[in-house]
């Protein structure tokens, strides 16, 4: 491991954020004292002392713990770590991570063209409700992964938006001044034309990922 | 006008809850708050996508409701209190 790539590692170490040990301490102030107001000390929920922290736990602590677990659990669920947490996406990771591979998401992932949350980033659209509709979706899987099933091999529920290919490329000058892309911009555009296969680009994910475990 | 129990009372033309009856309450508002912080902090220490999904819908409702029985409970003391 080279110095950069543990400088790299370093700064994206596992372990809890600031919002996270926020959620873990306030939770167990909380919980203990409520442990201690009703069970230790009941008389203490009839004085004034006890309502006024209970009041404090309930209308003021637990619903800025609730956000901030909330916000804070959202955005770590954009992390790679987090989709590979499912059984069914450990193939596509495992090809996302692996340096030899040729695959679009693997380059991606190998060059850095995206930074950070790669998963997230290629599967989500641009757009005011994007990060929702990504979520939404992450409720479906989860939904199909326990209760209903799901089939394989997996795929998208729809067709993938180009834009979110263009989001990254298309202001680039590489893009623009690709013959292909200038003639097709408009099927491009409206993701008529996909960008994979012919003598364009390959998958983004081998074929029988959904296999490997 | 009487219930005749304890959990139930009378304060000027309008019905309330007990004394004993909103410890009560108190203490079933109480659980469900733990098990919602609980839950919150499960997803914090073990983020997975269903301890995400139990977090955030399962443990906001139960939070939601320890608030909803609590305030039940304010409006009880205060109505006991004649302040309302």
């Amino acid at each position: 491991m080279n110095p950069f790539e543990k400088t790299v590692m370093a700064a994206h170490a596992p372990g809890l954020s600031l919002a996270g040990w926020i959620v873990l301490v306030l939770s167990v102030l909380c919980i203990l004292l409520i442990i201690r107001i009703i069970v230790q000390d009941p008389k203490k929920t009839a004085r004034p002392f006890g309502k006024w922290l209970l009041l404090l736990i309930f209308f003021v602590l637990s619903p800025i713990i609730y956000l901030l677990n909330f916000g804070a659990t959202l955005e770590e669920s954009k992390t790679v770590d987090f989709c590979n947490s499912c059984h069914p996406m450990r193939g596509f990771v495992q090809d996302l991570r692996n340096p030899d591979s040729q695959y679009l998401a693997s380059e991606h992932y190998q060059y850095r063209w995206i930074a950070n949350d790669q998963c997230f980033t290629c599967h989500s659209n641009y757009g005011l409700f994007g990060d929702a509709e990504a979520k939404l979706d992450g409720i479906r899987h989860v939904w199909a992964y326990y209760i209903t099933g799901y089939k394989t091999p997996i795929k998208l529920y729809g067709t993938y938006n180009k834009g979110i290919c263009l989001r990254c490329h298309a202001p680039t000058l590489g893009f623009q001044q690709t013959e292909e892309h200038v003639q097709n911009a408009s099927e491009i555009i409206s993701s008529k034309m996909s960008c994979l296969g012919l003598d364009c680009h390959v998958r983004p994910h081998p074929k029988e990922a959904w296999k490997l475990k | 006008m009487n219930s005749g129990n304890q959990h139930f009372s009378n304060v000027e033309g309008g019905w309330t809850i007990g004394v004993g009856w909103s410890r009560k309450v108190v203490i079933i508002a109480s659980v469900l708050n733990i098990l919602a912080l609980l839950t919150f902090i499960l997803s914090t220490v073990w983020l997975t996508p269903i301890t995400l999904v139990i977090s955030v819908s399962i443990g906001g409702v139960l939070m939601a409701v320890a608030i909803i029985l609590y305030i039940v409970v304010v409006i009880a003391d205060l109505r006991r209190r004649g302040v309302l």
